[in-house]
C-alpha cells in the first residue's frame, strides 16, 4: 500500500515537473527512439530531429524520471578523525539532466527559465528536490540552506559522472526551421525512459513546445539480473549463492585435475625413460 | 587500474573512439566495467583468502568504490564472490588435509547465534550515537593490536629453533582446558571444550556484526593463539566457516537490499576462485610461523589504511551513501 501511494505520488510529482501549459506543437523526433541496454552496452548515440517556428531558438531539456531518492553521507571530524556524522536523503532529482540549446542561455529571463526547468547552473532542478533525514524514526525535512549545499553536491557528483550537463550552441537550426542534434545517452544512463522536452523561444517568449520519450530497456541477462533482483529478492539472493559454490566447485576441481595431471606426467616420463633402456 | 572505468569521466562513447572490446555492462550496477581489471582484483582477494582463510572483503569493497561500483552494490556482490572464493579454498586445504570440519561447525553454530545477537547490539549502540566512531576506533585498535602480538610471536618463534609451530598456552588457554564438555578433534589433533569452541564462535560472530566484516581476521588469531590449533589447520578451518557466512550475508543482502550484482559477482569469484588455489599452494610452502608474519603485516596494513582514512581530510565532504 505505501509503495502505492509512493508511485502515486512520483507520478503527480513527474507530471507536475513535466511541461509548462503549453500548446505542444513542436514536433520532436528521436532515432532510435529505443536504447537496449544489454552486456555491451557502452553509451549511444540518439539524433533529435525536428522543425521550430522560424527565427526561434530552442532549448532542449533530457532528464530520466526523478522519483528515486538517494542517500547522501556528510563527513565531519569528531577530535583528528574524519567520521560520516549525518546521514539525508534527496528525493525529486533526476539521475540524469543534460540541457542542448541552439542559442545561449543567458538569453532565457529568469521567469522563462522557471516555466521551462531550465538554466545555466541546475538551479531549477535542485528547486524541485527535497532533503529529508530521520530523527527518532521520522522523516524530517531540512532546513534550506543546509538542504541547498547537499542538493548542489549531488549535483556536483553527477556532473563528474557525465549525468548532468549543458551543452550550449549544440542544436543546429536551418533557415527553414529544421532543428537537429546529437544526444549522447552515456553508458551509466538511469534504467528509465528519458523524457527529451523541447521549447522554442522567439523574441524572449516561449512559442512553442513538444516533447518525446527515450525509451531505455534492460534486455537480456541485463534485464534479468534487474527484473530478479528487485523482484524476486530470495530467489536471486539463492541462485547467486548457487552459481557462487558451483563456480567455487568447478575451479577447484579444474585445480585438482591439473594437479593430478602433473604429477602423473613425471612418473611416465621416467616409465618410458625405463623402457626404452631395457629396450637397448 | 587504468583499464577500469573511471566514475569521474563522462560516461558516453563519441564517435570514432576506440571501443574496449572486454568491457561487459553490470545490471545492478548500472554501469560498463574492464572484464580484466574485476577478474584482476578478485585474483588478488583470492590469493589472501587461499593464504590466510580471510573473506577478503575489507580490501575488495573500497577497491571496487574506487573503479566507481556503488558502494552498496560493492558490498552485496563482494560477500557473494567470497562464497566461491572460500568454497575454492576450502577444498584446496581439505586435501591437504588443512580443515577440521567438525571443530569449524561448532564455531559456526556459535558465530550465527553471535551474529543474530551482535545485528540487535548494532541497533541499540546506534540508538545512543557516535556507532560509528566507537566501532571503527575499536577496529583499529584491535587490528593493532591483534597485529602487533602476531608479529612479534612469529618472528620470536621463527629465530627460535625446534619443532615448528609449536606454544605453550598461556593462561586464557590453560583456563580453557579445563572447561567440561572436552572433545577430540582429530584433524586440529587437540582437546578442546565445546563450550570454548561456541563460545568463541558467539564472540566472534557479535564482532562480526559489529565490525561489519566477516570476521576472518579475528577468528585466525582465535584460533591460533586462544584454542592453540597449529596454523595450517586454522588456516583451512576458519575458511571453511567463512563459506557459510558469505552465504548467510549474500542470501540477506539480495531480499532485504536488492544490491547483489550476480555478473559483477561472477567476474570476481571466476579470480578469487582461482586465486583462494594459488594461495593454499602457496601457503602449503611456508611454514606456520612464516605464514603468521605475512598474516600479521596484512593486519597491521589494513590498520593503517583504516587509519589513514580516518585521519586523512576527505576530497569532497558530501559523498554518497550506502557502504560500509
Amino acid at each position: 500500500m505505501r509503495r502505492l501511494a509512493g508511485l502515486l505520488a512520483g507520478a503527480l510529482f513527474w507530471l507536475g515537473w513535466c511541461g509548462p501549459a503549453l500548446a505542444q506543437g513542436l514536433r520532436v523526433e528521436l532515432q532510435p527512439d529505443e536504447v537496449r541496454v544489454g552486456l555491451t552496452f557502452r553509451g549511444q548515440q540518439v539524433q533529435v530531429t525536428g522543425r521550430v517556428p522560424e527565427g526561434s531558438d530552442l532549448y532542449v531539456r533530457v532528464s530520466s524520471s526523478p522519483g528515486s531518492t538517494v542517500s547522501l553521507n556528510r563527513k565531519g571530524h569528531i577530535g583528528p578523525l574524519w567520521m560520516n556524522v549525518e546521514h539525508v536523503w534527496v528525493e525529486g532529482m533526476p539521475r540524469l539532466y543534460q540541457v542542448f540549446t541552439s542559442a545561449p542561455l543567458a538569453r532565457l529571463t529568469p521567469e522563462l527559465e522557471e516555466r521551462v526547468g531550465i538554466d545555466a547552473d541546475f538551479r531549477q532542478v535542485e528547486a524541485r528536490a527535497r532533503v529529508w533525514q530521520r530523527e527518532a524514526g521520522r522523516r524530517v525535512p531540512l532546513a534550506a540552506d543546509r538542504a541547498d549545499e547537499y542538493k548542489r553536491a549531488l549535483t556536483d557528483i553527477y556532473l563528474k559522472r557525465g549525468l548532468y550537463a549543458v551543452h550550449e550552441g549544440a542544436v543546429r537550426i536551418e533557415p527553414d526551421g529544421r532543428f537537429a542534434f546529437t544526444l549522447p545517452v552515456p553508458r551509466n544512463v538511469p534504467q528509465s525512459d528519458l523524457e527529451v522536452e523541447a521549447y522554442a523561444v522567439k523574441d524572449g517568449v516561449l512559442v512553442d513546445a513538444g516533447r518525446a520519450t527515450l525509451q531505455v530497456r534492460s534486455v537480456g541477462v541485463v534485464g534479468w539480473a534487474r527484473r530478479q533482483a528487485a523482484a524476486n529478492g530470495v530467489f536471486y539472493g539463492i541462485v547467486s549463492v548457487v552459481i557462487a559454490l558451483v563456480s567455487g566447485l568447478a575451479v577447484a576441481m579444474t585445480f585438482q585435475a591439473l594437479d593430478r595431471l602433473l604429477a602423473r606426467r613425471p612418473v611416465e616420463a621416467r616409465g618410458a625413460v625405463r623402457a626404452h633402456t631395457a629396450g637397448q | 587500474m587504468s583499464g577500469g572505468p573511471d566514475p569521474d569521466r563522462p560516461g558516453v562513447e563519441l564517435p570514432g573512439q576506440e571501443v574496449e572490446s572486454v568491457d561487459i555492462f553490470l545490471p545492478v550496477a548500472g554501469m560498463p566495467v574492464n572484464v580484466f581489471v574485476i577478474m584482476g582484483l578478485g585474483g588478488t582477494v583470492g590469493l589472501l583468502s587461499g593464504l590466510f582463510g580471510v573473506g577478503g572483503g575489507f580490501l575488495l569493497t573500497p577497491l571496487l568504490m574506487m573503479i566507481g561500483i556503488p558502494p552498496a552494490v560493492a558490498v552485496a556482490s563482494d560477500t557473494n564472490q567470497i562464497v566461491a572464493a572460500s568454497v575454492s579454498g576450502t577444498l584446496a586445504h581439505s586435501r591437504q588435509g588443512n580443515v577440521d570440519f567438525k571443530l569449524g561447525f561448532i564455531i559456526l553454530a556459535g558465530g550465527l547465534l553471535g551474529g543474530s545477537y551482535g545485528t540487535i547490539l548494532v541497533n541499540f549502540l546506534r540508538g545512543i550515537g557516535n556507532f560509528e566512531f566507537a566501532v571503527r576506533v575499536a577496529y583499529v585498535v584491535m587490528l593493532l593490536g591483534v597485529g602487533s602480538f602476531m608479529f612479534y610471536e612469529s618472528l620470536g618463534a621463527l629465530r627460535k629453533k625446534g619443532p615448528a609451530d609449536e606454544r605453550r598456552p598461556g593462561a586464557v588457554g590453560r583456563f580453557l582446558e579445563r572447561l567440561p564438555m572436552q572433545m577430540y578433534f582429530e584433524v586440529a589433533r587437540l582437546n578442546c571444550s565445546v563450550i570454548t569452541l561456541f563460545g568463541l564462535g558467539f564472540l566472534i560472530g557479535i564482532l562480526a556484526a559489529l565490525m561489519g566484516v566477516g570476521g576472518g581476521f579475528i577468528m585466525l588469531p582465535v584460533m591460533i593463539y586462544l584454542i592453540g590449533m597449529p596454523t595450517h589447520v586454522a588456516v583451512g578451518t576458519s575458511i571453511f566457516t567463512v563459506i557459510f557466512t558469505a552465504m548467510n550475508v549474500t542470501i540477506a543482502q539480495g531480499i532485504v537490499n536488492h544490491t547483489v550484482d550476480v555478473i559483477l559477482a561472477l567476474l570476481l569469484l571466476i579470480g578469487s576462485a582461482v586465486g583462494a588455489q594459488v594461495g593454499a599452494k602457496i601457503g602449503r610452502r611456508l611454514r606456520g610461523e612464516q605464514l603468521r608474519i605475512i598474516f600479521s603485516l596484512v593486519v597491521l596494513g589494513v590498520m593503517v589504511k583504516i587509519l589513514r582514512d580516518l585521519l586523512a581530510v576527505p576530497g569532497s565532504l558530501i559523498v554518497l551513501g550506502g557502504g560500509h
